[in-house]
């Protein structure tokens, strides 16, 4: 953190955030919920016995077992505890969140910093090509370039988030063409810094709070996507486990075994509700 | 050899007057300037008569219509991007409010290292070592290293801007009315910084100011601005004690002076500054000028030169000198 802060010269979250975040109580229940499913995706080994199971070793004994005590919400048709399953799941579902919004992230702002800032024809190539990738339908695009990328993990991830990026470039792109007006923008340039250094160093720092809130906004409906994705089964294959390739594989069984497609189901509803109800109270705070 | 020669520079700004017709506001009209090395040159003016403009065009901040600028033997003007780049080690800038200048989310540490970091190789613990020196040569200490410009004062902020001009030791400073964003009682302390890095250090300065006061602090010769153009050029004690433009005459006449057998002056400046866009025929300070007749109406001044440097744009310059001498 602190290199981070050296090298960038920011600090990760703008102060008045948290404080008007804390008078929010939906942002502090979603806060919640993301905490407890960070920390428990964190430490699923030790929250459950069947770790194992959790990542994909069959069970045939217990196959399609109901709910119990041994199994608190069943098991799948392997007879994996489905308890171990969803919380193993949460990784995946998480960390595809993360790798998602943050690849979006990362193609998507200095695209949009270096259109802002330079202007002219590159701004308006740039904004063209967002303009194309917005126009097609987002889950379309991303089955398209993962079945041509082949089905797993990385590769639905990439997908998603290459049709996410102009979302961001257009954010920071109107962010920056405000800044470039700044006269902390035009010292640093007689100074005689580059025009990439001022971009990585004076424009992008400060676009950070809009980017934070669009970030967390996204993070729940990335995480739907990638569900969506698997689900089809362009996404996460098995034996990993993931919700969306749960409910999947869960739905054949619906409804005399509920239990297999509700938990993952449930799973999936809350995260994208905590995220974008978080989503929502940042951008209200940041007003 | 002067540092910095500025030949018959114009700029001009295109405006919409109307749906279809355009006209040139004239910000920078033909000025004429030189610097030489270790000398302070104040350049004065009202809001509005061109001498901010004039700054941004010298530093290239922005392009110029028409003219040179000889900077050190080289024309900017003519220079490419990346031969500008390296030359802009040598310029460097004080603005007038230092919390709209300073990145508001960099340290003072990195404020004041990049232009080190932009011109130089110097990195880690050197780096580090010249930034404390300087903070220390403009009053502050290492305990500002990890400060923003939002946490500091006024007067430290502005010194850290300092700090960030002058660690490259440039051979000009442009000074853009660095004391007029400031408390009054830290504006002294400011100026007296800037006198005592002269001395030390003996940076030339091309200070920009509206307040006279400031200006006769440190200057050594002086440029009086009027929409545009320099109507007056001398050395500070003649702009002072013997003005030869109705306009100086005025801007002195401005200046509230805290002594009780002090009259107001006669002189004074009526009406407001006319629009750039539609400048007065002949002399464009007639409309306010009490002395105006028939010829100013209809012809524009040259910049008149006499001895020792002394310019001034008017027909009757030590005419009115003498006439407002008697009315006092």
């Amino acid at each position: 953190m602190k290199v981070f802060t050296r090298w960038f010269g920011f600090r990760f979250a703008p102060d008045s955030i948290p404080a008007h975040l804390r008078r929010d109580p939906l942002a502090v229940v979603s806060s919640l919920i993301i905490m407890i499913m960070i920390l428990s995706a964190i430490f699923a080994p030790l929250l459950t016995s069947r770790a194992a199971e959790g990542l994909g070793e069959p069970n045939p004994s217990e196959k399609l077992a109901p709910p119990s005590a041994a199994h608190i919400f069943g098991a799948d048709h392997l007879g994996r505890d489905l308890y171990a399953r969803v919380l193993f799941g949460g990784r995946t579902a998480l960390g595809m969140g993360f790798l998602i919004v943050f690849g979006a992230v990362l193609i998507g702002a200095p695209l949009g910093a270096i259109a802002g800032y330079f202007g002219g024809w590159l701004d308006e190539v740039i904004m063209r090509v967002t303009d194309v990738a917005l126009a097609f339908p987002p889950l379309l695009l991303a089955i398209a370039i993962a079945s041509a990328l082949g089905p797993n993990l990385t590769n639905a991830a990439i997908a998603i988030a290459l049709t996410w990026w102009p979302w961001y470039t257009r954010i920071v792109r109107a962010q920056a063409l405000a800044l470039r007006e700044r006269p902390f923008i035009e010292a640093a340039h007689v100074i005689g810094v580059g025009n990439f250094t001022i971009i990585a160093r004076h424009i992008l720092p400060n676009v950070l709070s809009p980017v934070i809130v669009q970030a967390t906004l996204d993070l729940g409906s990335a995480i739907l996507t990638a569900a969506a994705l698997s689900f089809l089964g362009l996404g996460v294959q098995p034996p990993t486990p993931d919700w969306g390739q749960m409910v999947s594989t869960g739905r054949i069984y619906f409804p005399q075994r509920w239990w297999y497609v509700t938990f993952p189901g449930t799973a999936i509803f809350i995260a994208t509700m905590a995220f974008n109800l978080l989503g929502d109270s940042v951008q209200d705070a940041n007003k | 050899m002067a540092l910095l020669e500025v030949r018959s520079l114009v700029k001009h700004y295109p405006v919409r007057v109307g749906l279809f017709s355009r006209r040139q506001a004239k910000a920078v009209d033909d000025v004429n300037l030189t610097v030489n090395p270790g000398e302070t040159i104040g350049i004065v003016g009202e809001s509005g008569s061109g001498k901010t403009t004039l700054a941004r065009c010298i530093l290239r901040m922005i392009e110029p219509t028409s003219g040179e600028v000889i900077f050190d033997g080289v024309d900017l003007l003519k220079l490419g991007q990346s031969s500008l780049r390296t030359k802009r080690r040598e310029l460097a800038v004080v603005y007038q409010n230092p919390y709209l200048s300073l990145s508001p989310r960099l340290a003072v540490r990195d404020l004041v290292s990049e232009p080190l970091v932009t011109h130089t190789s110097l990195r880690g613990d050197a780096l580090n070592d010249r930034v404390v020196e300087n903070l220390e040569a403009v009053g502050l200490s290492a305990d500002y290293l990890n400060k923003r410009s939002r946490q500091l004062s006024g007067g430290q902020a502005q010194r850290v801007a300092i700090a960030r001009a002058l660690v490259l030791r440039p051979k000009l400073i442009v000074l853009d009315e660095p004391t007029s964003a400031l408390d009054v009682s830290v504006q002294a302390q400011v100026l007296n910084l800037l006198v005592k890095l002269r001395t030390e250090l003996g940076f030339t300065y091309l200070f920009i100011s509206h307040n006279l006061d400031v200006v006769q602090h440190l200057a050594d010769r002086i440029a009086v601005m009027y929409l545009g153009k320099v109507v007056e050029v001398g050395t500070t004690d003649q702009v002072f004690s013997q003005a030869t433009h109705p306009y100086t005459m005025a801007l002195l006449a401005a200046t509230p002076e805290p002594h009780p057998d002090r009259k107001a002056s006669l002189v004074t400046v009526q009406g407001s500054v006319p629009s750039l866009t539609a400048p007065p025929t002949g002399c464009h300070y007639h409309p306010r000028c009490q002395w105006a007749v028939e010829r100013c109406r209809h012809e524009m001044p040259a910049l008149r030169l006499d001895e020792d440097r002394r310019a001034v744009r008017c027909h009757f310059p030590r005419e009115y000198f003498q006439a407002s001498k008697k009315f006092e």
